[in-house]
């Protein structure tokens, strides 16, 4: 009976440590980011040929000032931006007056062929741009893809959504950016 | 439902479990009511849960291979431009995969258990354990961690593996031999649960276990020597052992088996120790299923930890179970299983082992509490501290010195009682060894305790393998009249066991020295290569050529070609360059290095190279008799090898009689 | 009867030596993980111990020597800037306000580091900005 009761306490001990171990958690990577409520960095990127008619050779953050945005980092070759997209654009349909969506192809390189072919897929109906070297990601402190941000009007930020966004994330976040 | 691959592996996971479940039950109905119909059906149910499994497996790597990125696991861990072998590798490259493997792995050994063992009373048991254990590892791969589920939008490319898993063919090999390691263990366990449950905790269980032990325990150094050897080429500190978390819990069961592996021996012998071993085995089995929890949970942090998610707590709840449920088990039948014998003498073959079980047993204690103290300390007050190597090292050298000091005397002690006159000339002859040993190591200029110690200990175990052999070897030539080279062969065949753990032994001390030189002896430092100007290093100059940059299937590299010069005549070209992977950002340093049998020269690029610069700032390493640290173990898997080939008949090993031999006394 | 009083003798021995051996081990291996102003606030704790410092590179302070192969730079978490001292060329990914953690010892205010691990951290620091330590803490892990 002793015998037992030692082997239940030491076991017991270690369950309760590992269970600690498990509930604090990884590192979270939804940690509010840092840029709230500041001004999110400027960028001026190539944009892909079916929206030079609208946008030119280059998109310039700086020539939409005064819009709330909502900003979208995708690849190729990443799963969840592909559950994601269908989303996007039809928040897109649905907002597009209002609100500028934009998605910044990024963490590939010389990979035209298939965002071109993404872009199809999904029939983005607003402005992508290829982030070539990924300077634009590090600078918006991307942990992955895919992450969304929420622009104001004024050029800060509302709201970073890490990973594949949902009709209903875009919507509560969108008619926020409209309040 | 459209037949996709993901859906056909999906399926074929989901029969390996549900065939499982049936098997186990099955086992268990007819083990409890001794029903023989049912025991068979559960035994070649094991082998339909194998074909299952196999078909999951090689579905998986179908998947992988055509680049079909509807299957999850293949969208997020594959990538069209990787090399063939790298899509085959990718198969345990992340968690879903490995737990896969694993199961594998051991529903083959189930099957194989099942149908191709001969029957024994011990056998249905047995199987029911593995299968129990079979049933968690499929239930993970069909119900918590299915790599097969089909996404809705196959992405056109995927990320890639890992790169630190890509960079080297050494992935090919170690995860794979970790796990028949660890499987291969399962097997005594199985039998050690099935005698207590049957009441037989005699011998029987570890005798009709000892192949599959021994082939688990070699399989299980070969991991994680091979574990090593892949840091030491991989990650660019020269270093092959850093007494991370994922590494120790790895290193847990191997010191729990290797006292295992000896103390059963005193079993055999002389029927005791029965309690060390059957909580040896169930200490084994429950370190490799917390390794497993602690590798794949992220509450340890260490740079081989690989996901975390819903699996932590699966395999936590499996560890308290298989915890709870075997020592619980040795409680019950503990009036079976506790020694009634007492040693004879402490200075005894059987009072070594015992010694050997408290040595491996304090160590395996030590490493635990060094792993597991940083998540103490922040439960207790939130602190987060890393519990560094010079810990790990404090407490287990000086067991490590005394390790080595019972591997040599050991053997030589006789059971029962060692006799004061053998014992001591032994220990003389010993005694001489280890004197001139470190005698020459202290005139070669080492001063260091350690790599002393190990050298003088090198030569205690030299002799003691030469007094070993020729107090075998010797009285056999004296009674056949043949030579000894002929003795010494038709012993090395007939006796294999002890030859091959002579081997063994030899092995270790082979692979202690290596450890000894290189880590007390390296240097490390970084230098600046001008293009195109020799520079000093030690004995050699180096000579930084030109950086280059070559693509290879889904990697760019960049690096420098550094020539490498002694007594002024080039003796190598050395390529230490950076790899990047696909789109990853994560770029890996690969060291270049250049073997010889007296020490490692071993160059890796610091920083970064800029092909701009007039220079390249490389690091550079020399560590003596690193290569002994591989050769012995290669020495130590030949041996594990040769005790495992089953020894001619008796027969044949007959000394014909009125053999005339060779005219000689 | 008398054999056992020894062997468990020997068993309490062997552990009380076993327990001081790790208790003193453990306390002098310990590697505290701190950020800038956990070691400004109480520098004699640390004094002559093994840490890991955690912080951002400031901005304008990485200076690499090449001859000598000495990298200096600042570390802040928004607090507290320290001083630190690195033999050996910047690995890959560093640069200015990159999340950094250094491992090595204080020497007289600079801490002299003999290993530089770059982490990728989300928190972006400006000049003289409160920084969310918790968040720094966390992204460091």
């Amino acid at each position: 009976m002793k015998r037992v009761a030692v082997v239940v306490a030491i076991v017991g001990g270690l369950t309760a440590l590992f269970l600690f171990g498990l509930l604090r958690g990884a590192p979270d990577r939804n940690v509010p980011s840092n840029l709230l409520n500041r001004q999110v960095p400027g960028f001026d990127l190539p944009v892909y040929e079916r929206y030079l008619a609208e946008y030119g050779p280059r998109l310039d953050l700086a020539d939409h000032a005064g819009r709330p945005m909502v900003i979208n980092f995708w690849a190729s070759w990443c799963g969840p931006c592909y559950a994601e997209a269908p989303h996007l654009e039809a928040a897109q349909r649905r907002y597009g007056e209002e609100v500028l969506f934009i998605g910044i192809q990024t963490q590939e390189r010389d990979a035209r062929a298939a965002g071109r072919a993404f872009i199809d897929r999904f029939d983005f109906t607003f402005p992508n741009v290829i982030d070539d070297d990924s300077r634009v990601s590090i600078a918006y402190g991307l942990f992955g893809v895919p992450e969304t941000f929420f622009v104001r009007a004024d050029g800060t930020l509302a709201y970073k959504h890490v990973g594949p966004v949902d009709a209903e994330v875009l919507t509560e976040r969108v008619e926020a950016l409209l309040r | 439902m459209e037949l996709s691959l993901g859906t056909l592996g999906s399926a074929a996971s989901a029969l390996a479990l549900g065939l499982a479940v049936y098997a186990l039950i099955a086992g268990i109905a007819g083990s409890v009511r001794r029903d023989a119909r049912l025991q068979t059906s559960a035994r070649l149910t094991a082998v339909a849960v194998f074909l299952a499994t196999t078909t999951a497996v090689i579905v998986m790597q179908a998947a992988l291979l055509t680049d079909d990125f509807s299957v999850k696991y293949v969208a997020e861990h594959s990538r069209i431009d990787s090399p063939i072998w790298v899509k085959v590798v990718t198969l345990w490259a992340a968690l879903e995969g490995s737990v896969l493997l694993w199961a594998w792995l051991l529903t083959g050994y189930t099957a194989v258990l099942a149908v191709a063992t001969p029957n024994h009373a011990l056998r249905a048991w047995a199987l029911v354990v593995m299968q129990g254990v079979q049933v968690f590892f499929l239930g993970v791969v069909a119900l918590v961690a299915n790599p097969f589920i089909v996404l809705a939008n196959p992405p056109f490319d995927g990320p890639g593996a890992n790169p630190l898993l890509q960079n080297h063919w050494m992935m090919a090999v170690h995860p794979v031999l970790m796990y028949l390691g660890f499987v291969g263990l399962t097997v005594p366990f199985a039998f050690a649960m099935a005698a207590l449950i049957t009441r037989r905790p005699g011998t029987e269980w570890m005798q009709l276990t000892r192949r599959w032990t021994l082939a688990g325990w070699g399989f299980l150094t070969a991991a994680i020597i091979s574990g090593g050897w892949w840091s030491y080429e991989v990650l660019g500190w020269g270093g092959y052992w850093a007494w991370d978390p994922v590494e120790n819990v790895s290193f847990m069961p191997w010191l729990t088996a290797t006292a295992f592996i000896h103390s059963v021996q005193v079993q055999e012998r002389r029927r005791m120790l029965k309690s060390w071993n059957v909580l040896l085995i169930v200490l084994t089995f429950s370190l490799t299923i917390l390794g497993t929890f602690l590798t794949r949970s992220g509450v340890v942090s260490s740079v081989h930890a690989f996901g975390d998610g819903p699996v932590g707590p699966v395999f936590l709840g499996f560890f308290v179970l298989v915890t709870l449920l075997s020592l619980g088990l040795v409680a019950w039948r503990w009036d079976q299983v506790r020694d009634r014998a007492e040693l004879d003498a402490a200075v005894s073959r059987e009072g070594a082992f015992l010694l050997v079980n408290v040595l491996f047993l304090a160590l395996t204690f030590m490493v635990l509490i060094g792993t597991l103290f940083p998540l103490i300390v922040e439960a207790v007050n939130g602190a987060r501290v890393t519990v560094g190597a010079p810990f790990f090292d404090v407490v287990s050298l000086p067991m490590w010195m005394l390790v080595l000091l019972l591997m040599g005397i050991g053997p030589l002690l006789p059971w029962r009682k060692a006799e004061t006159q053998t014992l001591a000339r032994n220990l003389g002859w010993m005694t001489g060894g280890f004197a001139l040993a470190a005698g020459g190591a202290l005139i070669f200029g080492l001063r260091e305790i350690y790599p002393v110690l190990t050298i003088g200990l090198a030569g205690w175990n030299l002799v003691s393998l030469g007094l070993l052999l020729a107090g075998a070897v010797v009285p056999r030539a004296r009674l056949t009249g043949r030579g000894l080279a002929a003795t010494t062969m038709r012993y090395a065949f007939e006796q294999r066991r002890k030859v091959g753990s002579m081997v063994v032994h030899l092995g270790v001390i082979v692979v202690a020295l290596g450890i000894a030189a290189s880590s007390g002896y390296r240097t490390d430092v970084q230098m600046r290569l001008p293009y195109g100007e020799p520079v000093t290093f030690n004995q050699y100059e180096l000579q930084a050529l030109a950086p280059f940059s070559e693509r290879g299937a889904g990697r760019v590299s960049v690096g420098v070609e550094v020539a490498v010069f002694q007594d002024g005549r080039q003796v190598d070209l050395l390529r230490p360059h950076i790899n990047a992977f696909g789109n990853n950002s994560m770029t890996v340093p690969t060291a270049a290095v250049r073997y010889t049998l007296g020490h490692d020269l071993y160059l890796s690029v610091a920083g970064a190279v800029d092909p701009t610069a007039d220079s390249v700032i490389i690091r550079v390493i020399q560590s003596p008799l690193v290569t002994w640290i591989w050769f012995g173990a290669v020495i130590l898997a030949l041996g594990t090898v040769w005790t495992l080939v089953p020894a001619r008949s008796p027969g044949a090993a007959t000394v014909p009689a009125g053999a005339t031999g060779r005219a000689q006394a | 009867m008398n054999r056992k009083w020894v062997y468990g003798l020997a068993g309490v021995g062997v552990l009380a030596v076993a327990g001081f051996m790790i208790f003193q081990a453990l306390s002098t291996s310990l590697v505290y993980f701190i950020l800038p102003n956990e070691h400004a606030a109480d520098p004699a704790q640390y004094d002559g111990r093994r840490i890991r410092l955690g912080g951002i590179v400031t901005p304008g302070t990485i200076a690499f020597d090449e001859r000598e192969l000495q990298l200096t730079f600042l570390v802040t978490d928004g607090l507290v800037a320290y001083p630190v001292r690195h033999s050996g060329a910047p690995p890959e990914l560093f640069k200015e306000s990159t999340g950094v953690v250094v491992e090595g010892r204080f020497a007289d205010g600079t801490f002299v580091s003999d290993n530089v691990l770059v982490k990728h951290t989300e928190v972006y620091v400006a000049e003289g900005e409160h920084i969310d330590l918790e968040l720094l803490r966390e992204s460091l892990k």
